[in-house]
């Protein structure tokens, strides 16, 4: 069991401690519905850590499929399908691309994505000549991917759960998880060991791009309308999230699980800072300090170890 | 013909193309008129800078994501105390840039905190301190003193300190015996420890390097635009890396040269000033910069590849 389970724990007893308005069930589902956003894009980028690389194009995928769904026109129920199928197409096209540059190319993944983010963002904002996207008229069928709650929950966060579970499953008991750990901890001796690196590797991309575009198409159904100059970073704090869960920046360690939990804590600290009227600024420091904290924690667990 | 493939002459002309681009100006209407070039000077002085500072940190093997929000903060402390005069104003900034680029170093060679990571929570640290203590909002109150930092026609005051950082840390790195220890420290810490040096406090150095120069282009962008923003330089360890990537730089450590990333620095500045002259609108510049990274990477790679294909298997 991963210490950030405590961690977890911890937060939630000094949250409820700190504010009696924290355990309410609104409140809750609050924190959870915030979490999914950017723990949709943190999953992706754990699987991509995982392997041993970096993506920080997520984040410029996220607003590309969010801009795309809208501008789709999800009025009717076939605009709908295609305002989901046509992002989540071109998230995972994008996550290829990054991929074919990496393992192909060898490229460096922090400076490839990097770049890849700089073409999304001005590509996006050519498109839409730096205008808001404002969709008229949504089908119900398309809000109600954000708002419909069965059991009061809303559904992005059983879409999260559900993903949480399988990748989960994926990361931890098929073939394709082996070889995801393997190319991560060492890329050279999985090809050698017959690991298809390139095909692994690519596909470690594809997941974190359809990812972080299904959290963009999520976006689009919440607020029907998008302002693409204001550009979110989902790529820090998820990254943050992915770190403080304990997954390696070197490759081949890291659960899907353990990154949730860290989402969870992010997500309840900025709760519970909103409702104590801390402004965005003190919530940002705060962000820094849990990021190093986490790293110097997981630095001088290693070196014990290393002992 | 061993002029040709003089590195120097390889630098001006194909890595980056930056004679070529500089020829293909002519084309361009104003390019080459004295008001144009002040503007190119101009802007790229105060990148320069925060370049030459991340181009060290990069020959020692590490990075430096900071150096946008430490600029931001450097701007904000030079405004915040020019009432208690210019020496003062110029310390802080300074300073508060030193004190940065220590915490960086710190955590990198202390905790052995990955340098993205380490320089990233610094980053966010910073830039919430200063939104915190601005509310967000610029700061004001300048003298002309300050702002006359920012004159000088037809060369920028600000553009000539660049050069003569940018000199003064070519020659450091070059003949220096602390030069050759930073690019030893980069190319292989392990053989750097063992052959004796001072691994940590070499790298702390490059930190501390960063910090301060940032904390300087901050003050000079405050003098430029007239106030200290809390929220400038989101963009910049981006240009700035892709300028130091353009001049040999890598992200592996021991390669590249101050003079090499000032060539990436003019070759970005001209590529931006032309696109504007020839009114390309800012999102088509970006796909531009986007493409030309993911060009540079993508050939790095190869090109290494290749390399390894070439060398007799061991």
């Amino acid at each position: 069991m991963s210490p950030i389970w405590f961690v977890l724990t911890a937060t939630v007893l000094a949250a409820a401690l700190l504010t009696d308005r924290f355990l309410t069930a609104p409140n809750l589902v609050a924190v959870l519905q915030q979490g999914v956003i950017t723990g949709l894009v943190a999953l992706g980028m754990t699987i991509v850590l995982i392997g041993g690389q970096f993506d920080l194009s997520t984040g410029a995928t996220v607003m590309t499929a969010a801009v795309v769904s809208l501008l789709l026109g999800p009025s009717t129920t076939g605009g709908v399908v295609l305002a989901i199928i046509v992002p989540l197409l071109i998230g995972s096209a994008i996550g290829w691309l990054n991929g074919i540059l990496v393992y192909r190319f060898g490229a460096n993944s922090i400076v490839a994505s990097i770049g890849m983010q700089f073409f999304l963002t001005g590509a996006v904002l050519a498109l839409v000549s730096g205008q808001h996207v404002r969709a008229e008229g949504i089908h119900p069928v398309f809000t109600a991917l954000a708002l419909w709650r069965p059991l009061g929950i809303p559904l992005p966060v059983f879409i999260f759960v559900i993903l949480v579970a399988l990748l989960g499953m994926m990361m931890s008991s098929t073939r394709l998880g082996r070889h995801i750990y393997a190319i991560g901890g060492d890329a050279e001796a999985a090809r050698r060991a017959g690991v298809a690196l390139v095909r692994t590797g690519t596909l470690t991309f594809v997941l974190a791009g359809v990812l972080s575009a299904l959290a963009g198409v999520l976006i689009a159904a919440m607020v029907g309308v998008i302002d693409p100059t204001a550009v979110a970073r989902y790529e820090f704090p998820a990254l943050t999230a992915a770190v403080l869960g304990g997954t390696s920046l070197l490759g081949g360690v890291g659960r899907p699980a353990d990154t949730a939990a860290a989402i969870l804590i992010v997500s309840i600290i900025t709760n519970v800072m909103t409702i104590l009227d801390y402004p965005f600024s003190h919530q940002l420091m705060v962000q820094g300090f849990v990021l190093a904290g986490a790293v110097a924690f997981y630095a001088w667990v290693r070196d014990r170890e290393g002992d | 013909m061993a002029w040709l493939i003089s590195p120097w002459l390889q630098r001006l002309f194909f890595r980056p193309p930056l004679v070529p681009l500089l020829l293909a100006g002519l084309l361009v209407d104003g390019f080459w008129s004295l008001d144009n070039m002040r503007v190119l000077l101009e802007s790229v002085a105060v990148d320069g800078l925060v370049v030459a500072g991340l181009t060290v940190v990069m020959i020692a093997g590490g990075f430096d994501l900071s150096i946008g929000a430490v600029m931001a903060m450097g701007g904000v402390a030079a405004v915040v105390l020019l009432p208690y005069g210019l020496p003062m104003s110029l310390a802080g900034a300074i300073g508060f840039g030193a004190a940065a680029g220590l915490a960086s170093g710190l955590l990198v060679t202390r905790l052995r905190v990955n340098p993205f990571i380490a320089t990233l929570a610094v980053m966010v640290i910073v830039r919430g301190a200063i939104l915190a203590y601005t509310g967000t909002r610029p700061v004001v109150g300048l003298e002309d003193q300050f702002l006359a930092l920012a004159a000088g026609s037809p060369v920028p005051y600000t553009f000539m300190l660049l050069v003569l950082v940018m000199l003064g840390l070519h020659l450091a790195m070059t003949t220096r015996r602390w030069g050759r220890h930073i690019y030893a420290v980069g190319a292989d810490e392990r053989a750097a420890t063992m052959a004796g040096l001072h691994v940590r406090s070499l790298k702390q150095g490059a930190y501390v390097l960063s910090g301060v120069l940032a904390g300087l282009a901050g003050l000079l962008l405050a003098a430029r635009l007239g106030t200290g923003s809390p929220i400038v330089g989101e963009a910049t360890p981006l240009t700035a890396a892709a300028a130091a990537l353009i001049g040999g730089a890598t992200l592996k450590g021991g390669e590249g040269s101050v003079g090499g990333a000032f060539c990436g620095l003019l070759f970005i500045g001209v590529l931006v000033n032309l696109m504007n002259l020839m009114n390309i609108p800012a999102y088509y510049q970006n796909m531009g910069v986007g493409l030309l990274l993911i060009g540079l990477v993508a050939g790095d790679g190869l090109s290494a590849r290749l390399a390894s294909m070439k060398a007799p298997a061991a």
